[in-house]
């Protein structure tokens, strides 16, 4: 197997569901995702060996942004109510639980889009602090602080789903 | 420790356990009840199940990968541009999906034009090798343009029609 392959068998699931849900629309994260490893393949003589994980994430990163700019607004307003629905789409889960993850989900579009990439990054792959933060080239302090934001949105959801009222 | 510093501790500790949050939530209700509810909405927006890729999305993304990256192209004359293309494309549409064989990378058709990588054995000289090569294997094919050969660090990068791609395989398993 040549070494791109593996490296696309290796990251290709990943990066689809980080692009996935960092966008909240499939045809855009399709179309980011070939961006993404079209450029890959294009510098793959020049990656740092060993460190193929965040160098595919910071391409991933900086092809959403460049998205972003190209279409001058924020991705908060660019998320089609259809692909929320299918996004929350998980046949084995109760109709409760799948509620309650659509609406964590909705509040995941509705973050910053600075803060839902170092989310994502942490929540769903793994990534410390130190790791999101060179992915999305911000300071660590700022990436912690932009990750306890995300997460006291949906903490914000989670209490009003259980009628706690607000706290935060 | 504040309540918004504790509360920031909380949501680090739940992501990589590099800070610990201490012992504030004891003495302060409402933050003992955000270390709950914020232990609670990081399982629940961890339900989302991965997806696996679109089957169609990775077709079309390996397709476009057959093509020589752009550094390849010093490889390309003119003249055999648009013959390799026609190749390459009717290669495509009739034998899609190609099935790589043992030591190939993902540019290879199963017939007409593709770029292959051929990794050389440590210690190997890459500019002998290929060197070799162009005079013993399908020599007629360099010196005309259809086929090129790049050197590289430990390997070569050959792009030409399967049978030559065929040639330097077997070339150099044989002098592995």
């Amino acid at each position: 197997m040549g070494e791109f392959d593996a490296f696309f068998s290796e990251h290709a699931r990943p990066i689809w569901n980080y692009l996935r849900r960092l966008t909240g629309d499939s045809e855009r994260a399709a179309d980011l995702f070939q961006r993404s490893f079209l450029k890959a393949w294009t510098h793959f003589e020049g990656r740092t060996p060993g460190r193929e994980r965040s160098w595919i994430f910071t391409i991933a990163v900086n092809q959403a942004r460049d998205e972003m700019r190209r279409r001058k607004r924020d991705i908060l307003h660019a998320v089609p109510p259809e692909t929320l629905r299918n996004r929350a789409a998980v046949p084995a889960m109760p109709e409760e639980d799948r509620e309650l993850l659509r609406e964590v989900m909705r509040g995941l579009d509705e973050l910053p889009s600075h803060q839902r990439e170092l989310f994502l990054l942490v929540r769903y792959h793994g990534f410390t602090f130190a790791e999101a933060a060179a992915v999305a080239d911000v300071g660590v302090s700022a990436a912690k602080m932009a990750v306890s934001r995300a997460h006291e949105k949906l903490i914000r959801i989670l209490s009003g789903r259980l009628h706690l009222g607000s706290m935060l | 420790m504040n309540c918004q510093d504790y509360r920031d501790r909380v949501t680090v500790h739940l992501a990589d356990g590099s800070e610990t949050p201490g012992d504030h939530g004891d003495s302060c209700a409402e933050c003992g009840r955000f270390a709950e509810l914020a232990r609670a909405a990081w399982e629940v927006a961890g339900r989302d199940p991965d997806q696996p890729v679109p089957g169609g999305l990775v077709e079309s993304l390996l397709r476009s990968c057959r093509r020589p990256r752009r550094t390849d192209l010093t490889l390309l004359r003119p003249g055999a541009v648009a013959a390799a293309a026609v190749l390459a494309v009717a290669a495509i549409l009739l034998f899609w999906p190609a099935k790589a064989g043992p030591g190939t990378g993902l540019m290879m058709d199963s017939d007409g034009m593709s770029v292959e990588r051929y990794d050389l054995p440590a210690g190997a000289k890459a500019e002998a090798v290929a060197e070799e090569i162009r005079k013993t294997v399908a020599p007629e094919t360099w010196g005309e343009g259809v086929s090129g050969l790049e050197v590289g660090d430990g390997y070569l990068r050959v792009r030409g029609p399967a049978e030559v791609q065929r040639a330097v395989r077997e070339f150099l398993e044989r002098h592995r």
